[in-house]
């Protein structure tokens, strides 16, 4: 699945290690982390303390999420093909996840809110 | 159970006020408890009746909003009654048996018909010579314009004049008024409660007249078995000189001295409360009556409001058959009141539930409308209702404006009771007892703060939102959750008198 989403939008690599070993690792890893980033901000703090609920906690909480995502894409890509510097193609590989991050997080904000209790319209 | 509470004349419409205060905090009444006010008063203007009114009726906007079955949640013995828990109803919206003719629905309904002055009450015109001449020998007749007895405009009460309200209320009987009370009263365990002043005009003349009515042999059978209580409030505030005013306050105590005597025989109740206070320097404008008679709220009009809910809280088996006359004592007589002051009981039942809801009070005024953003605002819809619904603008006039004003002009009166302090943060607000916070290196208990409120009601409004899916009943519980928390950290005050 995150194969084609991702080769859909930064299209097909002639290195078969990015379809063998890179995309779907880090698509799952993504996901995971926006699922753990998004119950942490919901449903632990948001339920604990009203400490880190508002609006500009969330978005703060984005942009580490997005700068995760970011650098996970390419490091793992890094890695995986064992190239010294990251490339074009990484570099867009990287913003795909980006984008991808954001919407999880943000679908994950949009599932988990229901469950807080000082971030219940957070962040709208 | 009803009591129905007759608050006669100006000192009747401030003690009504005052338990107006008492109940919306959850002043320990019986659960089953609905008070039937009806403010007698010839006065219609008047500003104390009108003050009186305006209370009673946000409380009834609130408290329909607040418990839409009309059933506010019933507590255990100890534990603190809700906010605006006992229904109050007017007599105008009760059943009555007797009578087509409606009264409508306010808590003053009119007394008389009558407009005019004293002398075209009794129609002296029409009396023959010797009528009129003894007319002449019980009533001043002098040249003076406004002040001679006959003369004597009633639209504007009796003026500190017995004499007069006593014929007038003499035509009670047959008032439409009386007439639908006696049609609504069809059940013995309710109850019958007075309010006067024995100083003044309305209520020294009504409260004799409106007890023998009461008393009659001919009345009927659940009016004369009900149990009935009275409190007589005795002279406890001076006036200003003012030579052009009918009142005469050099008259208050010989007044109250006759009228005692005659209580003593001719009253029979099973409660009868006296209260009263030797007059303090600050002194009341002397007005006959009228939009401008607006005297401060004083603690002896608190306590005298404390006697309708302890003639409620008796059980039917407390009235022994003999009359009972109880007097209200302080613990030490000093002219500046606290919560020290006062018996526990009155402690217990009336100023712990005053201390409550001051934390609500300051709750839902100050810390709620600068955190409309927060999710428990957000999710009881107070962005959009707080200045714009029914029920929130009259919840904020309530909590607001009118106890704040009441609390605030107790402050100013003499004697003085000033025990809450607004203008300070939630920590210093009871003056009994300030909050010390308990931390170390910015960490620890700070007490009340914005956090600790944030925390409470945050916590709650989730909770409340499965039980209470409306926002007006919810609101209410919230007030009462954060308001036991912040009473939680306040802790135990202070009983012993330094």
């Amino acid at each position: 699945m995150f194969t084609a989403l991702y080769e859909l939008l930064i299209g097909k690599n002639p290195d078969p290690t990015y379809r063998n070993t890179v995309f779907t690792p880090v698509g799952l890893l993504t996901l995971v982390i926006m699922l753990g980033l998004a119950a942490t901000f919901y449903l632990l703090l948001g339920r604990w303390k009203a400490v880190f609920h508002r609006t500009s906690h969330w978005v703060v909480t984005l942009v580490v999420a997005l700068v995760i995502a970011f650098s996970l894409a390419v490091s793992y890509a890094k890695d995986a093909t064992g190239e010294p510097e990251a490339d074009s193609y990484m570099m867009g590989f990287g913003g795909v996840n980006l984008i991808l991050a954001g919407l999880l997080f943000f679908g994950f904000s949009l599932l988990f809110r229901r469950g807080s209790k000082f971030a219940r319209y957070t962040p709208f | 159970m009803k009591l129905f509470v007759f608050a006669i004349g100006g000192t009747g419409a401030r003690v009504l006020r005052s338990l107006t205060m008492l109940l919306a905090a959850g002043a320990k009444v019986p659960d089953n408890l609905t008070i039937v006010p009806i403010l007698l008063d010839m006065d219609m203007q008047n500003g104390d009746t009108a003050r009186a009114l305006n209370t009673v009726e946000l409380y009834r906007t609130i408290r329909t909003a607040a418990y839409p079955n009309g059933v506010a949640p019933a507590t255990q013995a100890d534990a603190p009654r809700a906010f605006f828990s006992t229904l109050i109803q007017s007599l105008g919206t009760l059943q009555s048996e007797t009578t087509q003719e409606r009264i409508g629905d306010s808590f003053l309904p009119q007394l008389t018909e009558h407009q005019g002055t004293f002398e075209e009450f009794l129609n002296v015109s029409t009396m023959d010579d010797i009528d009129r001449e003894l007319l002449k020998v019980l009533y001043d007749n002098s040249a003076k314009p406004t002040s001679a007895e006959l003369k004597l405009d009633l639209s504007v009460g009796f003026k500190g004049n017995p004499n007069i309200g006593s014929v007038v209320f003499n035509a009670l009987e047959d008032s439409a008024l009386y007439k639908y009370f006696v049609g609504a009263f069809n059940n013995e365990t309710d109850r019958i409660f007075i309010i006067s002043s024995i100083f003044g005009g309305t209520g020294s003349s009504g409260f004799p007249q409106l007890v023998k009515l009461l008393q009659e042999p001919s009345q009927k059978m659940p009016i004369r078995n009900a149990r009935k209580g009275a409190v007589t409030v005795m002279p406890y505030f001076a006036l200003e000189e003012n030579g052009q005013s009918a009142i005469d306050q050099n008259r208050f105590n010989s007044k109250t001295k006759a009228a005692l005597s005659y209580y003593q025989n001719q009253i029979h109740l099973d409660s009868l409360y006296y209260i009263g206070d030797k007059p303090g320097a600050k002194l009341y404008a002397n007005v006959e009556g009228g939009a401008k008679q607006a005297n401060n709220a004083h603690v002896v009009e608190l306590l005298a409001a404390e006697t309708v809910l302890d003639f409620a809280n008796r059980g039917a088996g407390e009235f022994a058959g003999a009359k009972t006359f109880y007097e209200y004592g302080l613990r030490r007589d000093d002219r500046q009141l606290d919560f020290v002051h006062f018996a526990d009981t009155t402690y217990r039942n009336v100023m712990l539930p005053l201390v409550r809801f001051a934390y609500a009070s300051k709750f839902y005024t100050e810390y709620v409308p600068a955190n409309l953003r927060e999710s428990f605002a957000k999710s009881l819809g107070l962005q959009q209702q707080l200045g714009s619904s029914t029920y929130f603008v009259a919840l904020t006039k309530f909590m607001g404006e009118a106890f704040r004003k009441w609390l605030g002009e107790m402050a100013d009166n003499d004697r003085k009771f000033d025990p809450f302090n607004f203008q300070t943060d939630f920590n210093g607000m009871v003056r009994a007892k300030q909050i010390e916070p308990k931390t170390f290196m910015g960490f620890g208990d700070k007490g009340i703060n914005e956090n600790f409120l944030l925390n409470e009601a945050g916590d709650a409004e989730p909770k409340l939102l499965a039980q209470y899916p409306q926002p007006e009943t919810r609101l209410m519980h919230l007030l009462m959750t954060v308001a036991d928390k912040c009473m939680q950290k306040l802790g135990d005050l202070n009983r012993q008198l330094v």
